[in-house]
């Protein structure tokens, strides 16, 4: 997913939230380097995973 | 004693010197209000300081003791307490302007056992806004590393790490997300835990990730740490998800030593080229140190490691931007700038992203647990860089690769604790060139917190890192 600010502008109004013109560079840099980061999880095999949110005591997920 | 060998006791002492009643508790409540008067216009550790009220619980705490009370375990021991814990009828900002007018009608579960405990509540602690961090202009100043001004102490729990180097209060509780208890305890050179999520009650906790939050004890010593968990753990009906096991007596074995015990480097976190040659070096003295001690020490594997700050992020900023919906909605010129532009960008996180994060966690949590097969202790340093500079730290990111190295990369190492629920904890471990302090990190298995306090207590009896003092605090 390519981020610039153009597509930062277009999901914050999808998102109706409003971001300053002087805080656009701003969030797009942190918003770009988070997809960045999380299409490097693209390759893990996690079919079989179930996303809790909370952990059993005893035993694993 | 004078006031400041009082204020330099660690909570443990303090207590035993109340309850022989060698030590009045109004002393030692008067020993930190006077050091607090001297230094917090420079600190900025306080939000609020209660004097009244506390004098006048060390009064009643001095009574009882005359009376033959056993009035607990924090028998007049002078605390403070991160201002994210509702306190009944004392301010409780969470840092922000948006909470700038907010008294609680109750005390959360830890302040009230903590006062059930014996101790006094000097007052509430200064943090980055809303228990996140990066904070550039925090509404009740800047919170200054007593080991070096122009330093973080740390984020969120700063205030909580600043009080405890200057020796502002005996002991404090922080509150750890992503962090935040054990980064701050890193950069200011003291203890910080951050225990097995469900083994302490998040009851009046303001939350910035619901389902990573912990509360943090922060400690000048590990015996006091495990005397403080002691304390605060345990099952509360206010959150049902707190644990039914029984809060053993964690201080009982940490004198154990780690003969036996296996000690594990996480390899990922540790060859990396973007980690300071100075935390490096003491991070591979303490393994050393570990094997002197009588433990195995050997490597491991936890490959999903080196993301965990960038899954940390995309899960605990998403879910703290749904939790602010109204706030960015309504009041975002409240909120300081890198909050704003921080929650603005998680808000935008596509959901298909968030799952990701999250099957992604689930494995990572499976490749924790994998290791903790092979070894009883894990290893890293709690940052891998010491403090750094306030101006670096509030500057704004030039490109996505700034946000990387300045964001994502440091939160690995305490993320991957956070993340899988497992405890882990932050204890002086050495000093950079330049005397800022490096903060060794050892993580356990699930409820493992007395292995955890066993090596931890077992390292710092080796060293002589928690005797050092900060140097900054002499010249205030």
């Amino acid at each position: 997913m390519a981020v610039d600010r153009a597509t930062v502008t277009e999901l914050a109004r999808l998102a109706g939230i409003e971001i300053a013109d002087d805080e656009l560079d701003e969030v797009t840099n942190r918003f770009g380097s988070l997809i960045q980061e999380m299409d490097r999880l693209k390759d893990l095999d996690l079919a079989d995973i179930h996303p809790v949110t909370i952990f059993p005591e005893d035993g694993e997920v | 004693m004078n006031s400041t060998e009082i204020a330099f006791l660690s909570a443990a002492d303090t207590a035993r010197a109340v309850k022989a009643q060698e030590l009045s508790p109004t002393d030692a409540v008067r020993a930190y209000l006077e050091r607090i008067d001297r230094m917090d216009s420079r600190l900025a550790a306080y939000i609020t300081v209660i004097r009244e009220e506390a004098l006048g619980a060390a009064q009643t705490i001095e009574d009882r003791i005359k009376n033959g009370e056993d009035v607990g375990p924090l028998a007049g021991v002078p605390i403070a307490i991160k201002d994210q814990y509702w306190t009944k009828g004392i301010l409780t900002t969470n840092g922000s302007n948006v909470y700038k007018d907010f008294i609680p009608s109750y005390d959360s579960t830890v302040v009230q056992r903590l006062r059930d405990a014996g101790s006094v509540l000097l007052g509430k602690l200064n943090l980055s806004e809303l228990a996140m961090g990066g904070t550039q202009n925090p509404p009740w100043g800047i919170p200054a590393n007593p080991w070096n001004f122009e330093c973080t102490p740390g984020e969120s729990s700063s205030g909580s790490g600043v009080a405890l180097a200057a020796h502002l209060c005996a002991a404090s509780m922080g509150e750890d997300t992503g962090g935040s208890g054990r980064g701050p305890a890193s950069y200011c050179g003291v203890v910080g835990l951050r225990p097995t999520f469900t083994r302490v009650s998040r009851y009046g906790m303001t939350h910035m990730c619901w389902f990573m939050d912990a509360a943090a004890p922060m400690t000048k010593t590990v015996e006091d740490c495990a005397i403080m968990l002691g304390v605060i753990a345990g099952y509360d009906e206010n959150d049902p998800y707190t644990s039914h096991k029984p809060v053993p007596d964690y201080t009982a074995g940490m004198r154990d030593g780690v003969k036996g015990l296996k000690v594990g480097l996480i390899k990922e976190l540790h060859h990396t080229q973007d980690m300071h040659p100075d935390v490096r070096s003491a991070i591979e003295s303490s393994l050393d140190t570990f094997r002197e001690l009588g433990a195995e020490v050997k490597e491991v594997s936890v490959p999903l490691a080196e993301l965990a700050g960038a899954i940390f992020v995309g899960i605990a900023d998403t879910e703290g931007a749904g939790a602010r919906d109204e706030i960015l909605r309504n009041q975002p010129g409240d909120l300081d700038q890198a909050s704003r532009t921080r929650l603005q960008s998680a808000a935008l996180v596509p959901a298909k992203v968030y799952n990701r994060a999250a099957k992604a966690r689930v494995l990572l949590r499976r490749q924790m647990i994998a290791a903790l097969n092979e070894v009883d202790i894990l290893v890293s340093p709690t940052s891998p860089y010491p403090a750094p500079k306030h101006t670096d730290l509030t500057a704004k990111f030039e490109n996505a690769e700034d946000v990387r190295q300045r964001f994502f990369f440091r939160r690995a190492y305490t993320g991957i604790y956070s993340l899988t629920a497992l405890p882990a904890i932050s204890i002086p471990g050495g000093f950079t060139s330049e005397g800022l302090p490096i903060g060794l990190q050892l993580g356990a298995g699930p409820f493992a917190e007395e292995t955890l306090f066993r090596a931890s207590h077992a390292y710092e009896q080796a060293t002589t890192w928690h005797t050092r003092t900060a140097p900054e605090i002499d010249n205030i």
